[in-house]
């Protein structure tokens, strides 16, 4: 069954002076329990696709279904509660916010949830850590930690309100090889253990290699 | 856990963020202070205190105007001892009426010491300590016999009998005043500078002898009238019984082709002492109450608008964060409810300093008038005055106001930022 799927898809970018097409009549199924790699040269418009599957961002046209859903005109507060039901992100940056410790940081996705106690918040959040193996660094704060566990965390936040589909924009982009090679184990062990369909834009071969499916994306259009 | 992700919040801000947030925090403290001192101060002038303890309750008539009929004559003033009692003795509803000086008046006083001072000067009458409680330290108030004598007794404050006599031992002996003697027959204890119609350093008889009075028909004169209401009257019942007899004045003024104009007397302490009157014009209340919500809502709003740049320049180091909660659900709505409340933590904060600050100041301020500074001691209005739930109240509001004016506009340029380029740190405001 598909899970995410892309018809005729297309993104432009105006500028005052200039059109840019970053993506244009994209075509893409993918089915649940997937782990599909995304690769291309930088500005082919890899991530585009990734935020306009991720309700980032808004196709200039074509359809996007999402869980057997048509997202094409989804109201905005209503993509936000969809992101947090279904959809986990982990950014190359791992974009953890700086004032909060790793617990409150992974919990994110739950307080935007509602009908989660507070209690049960911090069962998940602990068991999620647990299964990461950060939870000896739960009262941290992400400038205490280092790169391999940042993105640790932002897994955990991804995964923590049990969404189907993750989407990783370069999640080893910032890490040593070492640090790389267990971000991914974690992310194929979440494809594994949990079902999870994993969409995953990357620029390395090899990991990409490790995936159920490589997309090859060149000047907005899928290539092979 | 989501408030205490707020707290966290602040406590980063003002580690990562310091200058800016706590500019933020002593900008609120200084002006929730600056607008509790304005508040507070304009308390202490309606704050019944002794000798004005019945300040609520109390009325005063105090002026008179005529206008010709079929000339162009008008004249306005002070009342004389007999318009005074035409117009407001004996009216019903009013539990004590007192004649007397609205203004105390500056006049010369020489005792036994080598040198006459300046007092200030109030003739009253002997109801005049019925309406106002002054502590009488020694001797007695004048009575009514001698108030209709116009007998030359005075009661005194405590420091002026020092200042004439050298002691407080002043009873029974006597001193000049404008050339003029006068017996002692009690002292009262100092009172606060900042009561204002019970004020005086010298009080003597107002009589019909001792009034001053002017004009040909003996209508102006320097008299006024403190009215305590009963229990359950209303100004507004003593201000119609004041309007029939304005009537009744004008039918006996006709035959001079005269006619008196009614200007909504009598006034309360605030109308008095807000100056929102003169002697031939009706006391503009809401011209008063406009300047004062001009001067409360600039008070409000420049810091605001200062409070507003600040957050809006803590935000734009956020816009990461902004974009990552948009990612993991967080809707438009919830990302300006949670910089408002953000904000209001620390507006709070801000405020409770400035309200401490204020009260330090109004302590001080009330201080300054029972230390003996100036040689005036005496009762006072006290801290626990200006500390009640109105002004717990009005702390809380001005914060609020304050929070909605500063964080509304950065909140929401923070919600209608673009997810992907807020996540990627970009902003266009």
């Amino acid at each position: 069954m598909s899970i995410i799927s892309l018809k005729e898809v297309s993104k432009l970018y105006h500028t005052k002076e200039v059109e840019t097409i970053a993506l244009e009549n994209v075509n893409l199924s993918i089915e649940q329990g997937e782990f599909v790699s995304i690769m291309g040269p930088s500005g082919c418009g890899k991530s585009t696709l990734l935020n306009i599957i991720g309700l980032l961002d808004k196709a200039s046209s074509g359809s996007l279904e999402l869980l057997g859903r048509d997202m094409t005109r989804i109201a905005d507060s209503e993509a936000a509660h969809f992101r947090n039901a279904n959809l986990g992100f982990v950014f190359q940056s791992f974009h953890l916010i700086p004032s909060l410790n790793v617990a409150a940081n992974v919990e994110l996705p739950l307080i935007y949830r509602k009908g989660v106690s507070a209690s049960e918040r911090r069962r998940k959040v602990e068991e999620v850590l647990e299964r990461l193996g950060m939870s000896h660094r739960i009262r941290h704060l992400p400038t205490q930690l280092s790169g391999g566990q940042c993105q640790r965390v932002a897994i955990a936040r991804a995964i923590v309100g049990g969404p189907q589909i993750v989407l990783a924009d370069e999640p080893t982009g910032n890490l040593d090889s070492k640090m790389g090679a267990e971000v991914m184990a974690l992310l194929h062990r979440l494809n594994k253990e949990d079902g999870t369909t994993v969409v995953m834009v990357t620029h390395n071969e090899e990991q990409a290699m490790q995936t159920d499916r490589i997309i090859r994306f060149f000047d907005g259009h899928i290539v092979s | 856990m989501i408030a205490s992700n707020k707290i966290r919040q602040i406590r980063y801000d003002m580690r990562h963020q310091s200058v800016v947030t706590w500019v933020t925090l002593v900008g609120t403290a200084l002006s929730v202070f600056l607008l509790m001192t304005v508040i507070s101060l304009e308390q202490l002038n309606t704050m019944p205190f002794a000798p004005e303890s019945n300040r609520p309750r109390l009325l005063y008539g105090q002026n008179f105007h005529i206008s010709g009929i079929g000339n162009n004559e008008d004249s306005s003033a002070g009342l004389s001892y007999t318009m005074a009692g035409k117009l407001y003795v004996g009216l019903k509803g009013v539990a004590i009426s007192s004649r007397m000086n609205i203004d105390a008046w500056n006049a010369e006083a020489e005792g036994p010491t080598e040198k006459p001072v300046t007092a200030s000067t109030r003739k009253v009458d002997e109801n005049f300590w019925k309406i106002f409680d002054h502590t009488l330290i020694d001797g007695r108030y004048f009575d009514k016999a001698e108030v209709d004598d116009n007998s030359n007794v005075a009661v005194l404050s405590e420091s002026m009998a020092r200042n004439l006599f050298g002691d407080a031992k002043a009873v029974g002996s006597e001193f000049m005043l404008s050339f003029k003697p006068y017996k002692v027959v009690g002292l009262v204890a100092d009172h606060s500078a900042l009561a204002r119609q019970a004020a005086a350093d010298i009080f003597i008889p107002m009589s019909h002898a001792s009034a001053a009075w002017w004009g040909e028909s003996g209508m102006f004169g320097d008299v006024a009238v403190a009215l305590l209401l009963a229990d359950g009257t209303t100004p507004r019942a003593l201000r119609d019984q004041v309007k029939a007899r304005y009537a009744q004045v004008a039918t006996e003024l006709a035959p001079e082709e005269l006619q008196p104009v009614y200007h909504e007397a009598p006034y309360d302490v605030a109308t008095v002492v807000n100056g929102a009157y003169g002697s031939n014009s009706t006391p503009d209340t809401s011209g008063t109450e406009r300047v004062r919500l001009i001067t409360y809502a600039l008070l409000l709003l420049l810091p605001a608008i200062n409070l507003s740049s600040m957050l809006h320049s803590r935000i734009r180091r956020r816009v990461g964060e902004f974009g990552i909660r948009r990612a993991f659900g967080c809707t438009r709505m919830r990302i300006v409810r949670d910089i408002i409340s953000e904000n209001f933590i620390i507006t709070l904060l801000g405020a409770i300093v400035g309200w401490m600050l204020a009260l330090l100041f109004m302590s001080s301020y009330t201080g300054l008038y029972s230390s003996g500074w100036l040689g005036i001691v005496g009762d006072t209005p006290t801290l626990g005055m200006l500390l009640n739930w109105r002004m717990v109240l009005a702390v809380i509001a001005v914060c609020f106001i304050i929070n909605i004016l500063s964080a509304s506009v950065p909140a929401l340029q923070a919600s209608r930022l673009n997810t992907v380029d807020a996540i990627n740190g970009r902003h266009n405001n």
